[in-house]
């Protein structure tokens, strides 16, 4: 007996997760099952039974969303999905095994950059993430992570960058040129777990100087 | 940077960031070969954080002479990229383990019950399986030991 090959049918399983939203995403080939159907199952390391993942069964969509069955952060996940087609033909595929905490992606955090005569002041928003804590209160990255801080860096020109580093929200580049235009990039930074987000990127002008001279 | 390690008395200091760092590099290709995911061998209820600091370094003792003693020096890497990252975390830990054999020798590592009963079921998690799954298991279970270690 020649096993089928449904390997058409699923590929690419596996998490996207991005500050803790963990997404299960998969493709298939559309031409050769376009009425394929597909189902999700997870599971925690080490634990015996597969849950069925309410909302994602028999779905068409490529995707679904297991933050909530996977927002344990110091817990091992796995997760499944089985496609089967119009012709009874299926599939089963596995994702690697799973930890938010260490393959989460950081997002570039959300900034408000705000220029004056000969300085701009930088405030770094909290970033809120999907996870809550016993008393329910929604949990930040700062929460989540005790080595979190935010890198800074203000492009001056080809040449000249200034560069500010902290834990603290609110930072300020001072001794500018005033009616100048300049380049800001704030990154959030986890060291000790090797993350680093996309830059944030703030384009702005200080104020002219109106004082008489 | 270096990372103090407080386990009862006994405190020492360790490049947990460097060894994270190596791991994390072959997590993914070691951990993909462990197709028994129904079985874990550092488990919750055996945890270092979950142990009372006296009996720490004993049950971390314990746990690093197993690695090296029965895991390292049985695993048979695909390739020499990994073979080199192994080698690597095996002198880590045995670095470690140096120390916290210094803290053994200076009467600041008692072994107590509770270190050798979490100690004799980690043991048994790990001989119920078939050697090299067990060996296979153990290495991509480094990250969980990584994770009690900052946690202690």
């Amino acid at each position: 007996h020649i096993a089928e090959d449904t390997s058409d049918l699923l590929q690419h399983v596996k998490f996207q997760s991005s500050n803790f939203e963990n997404i299960l995403t998969w493709d298939g080939r559309p031409e050769s099952a376009p009425d394929a159907v597909y189902s999700v199952q997870y599971k925690t390391y080490g634990e015996g039974e597969w849950l069925e993942k309410e909302g994602c069964q028999r779905i068409t969509r490529k995707s679904c969303n297991l933050t909530v069955e996977t927002g344990n952060l110091t817990e091992l996940y796995y997760a499944r999905v089985t496609a089967t087609d119009g012709t009874g033909r299926s599939a089963t595929k596995t994702t690697d095994r799973f930890n938010s905490l260490q393959h989460t992606i950081i997002k570039p955090p959300d900034v408000t950059c705000i220029p004056k005569v000969r300085s701009i002041q930088m405030i770094v928003h909290p970033s809120y993430t999907p996870i809550r804590a016993r008393n329910g209160h929604q949990l930040t990255l700062e929460n989540i992570f005790q080595g979190l801080l935010y890198r800074l860096k203000l492009r001056i020109n080809h040449t000249y960058q200034m560069d500010l580093e902290g834990k603290q929200r609110e930072f300020e580049f001072v001794g500018l040129t005033p009616d100048t235009e300049f380049l800001g990039t704030i990154m959030i930074c986890i060291p000790n777990l090797f993350k680093e987000s996309a830059p944030y990127v703030c384009q702005v002008k200080t104020l002219p100087d109106r004082t008489w001279t | 940077g270096l990372k103090t390690l407080h386990l009862g008395s006994c405190v020492i200091t360790t490049n947990l960031h460097g060894i994270r760092s190596g791991f994390s590099e072959i997590r993914d290709s070691v951990q993909a070969k462990d197709e028994i995911i129904d079985i874990r061998i550092l488990r919750k209820t055996q945890s270092l954080q979950g142990t009372k600091p006296a009996d720490r370094c004993c049950l971390l003792h314990h746990i690093l002479r197993l690695y090296l003693d029965r895991v390292f020096k049985n695993y048979q890497p695909p390739d020499h990229h990994i073979f080199r990252k192994v080698s690597r975390l095996a002198n880590s830990l045995l670095t470690i383990k140096k120390d916290l054999r210094l803290c053994h020798a200076h009467m600041s590592c008692p072994c107590g019950e509770e270190a050798a009963e979490k100690y004799s079921q980690i043991l048994s998690h790990f001989e119920e399986l078939p050697p090299q799954a067990a060996v296979v298991k153990a290495l991509g279970e480094l990250d969980i030991l990584l994770q009690w270690l900052e946690e202690a």
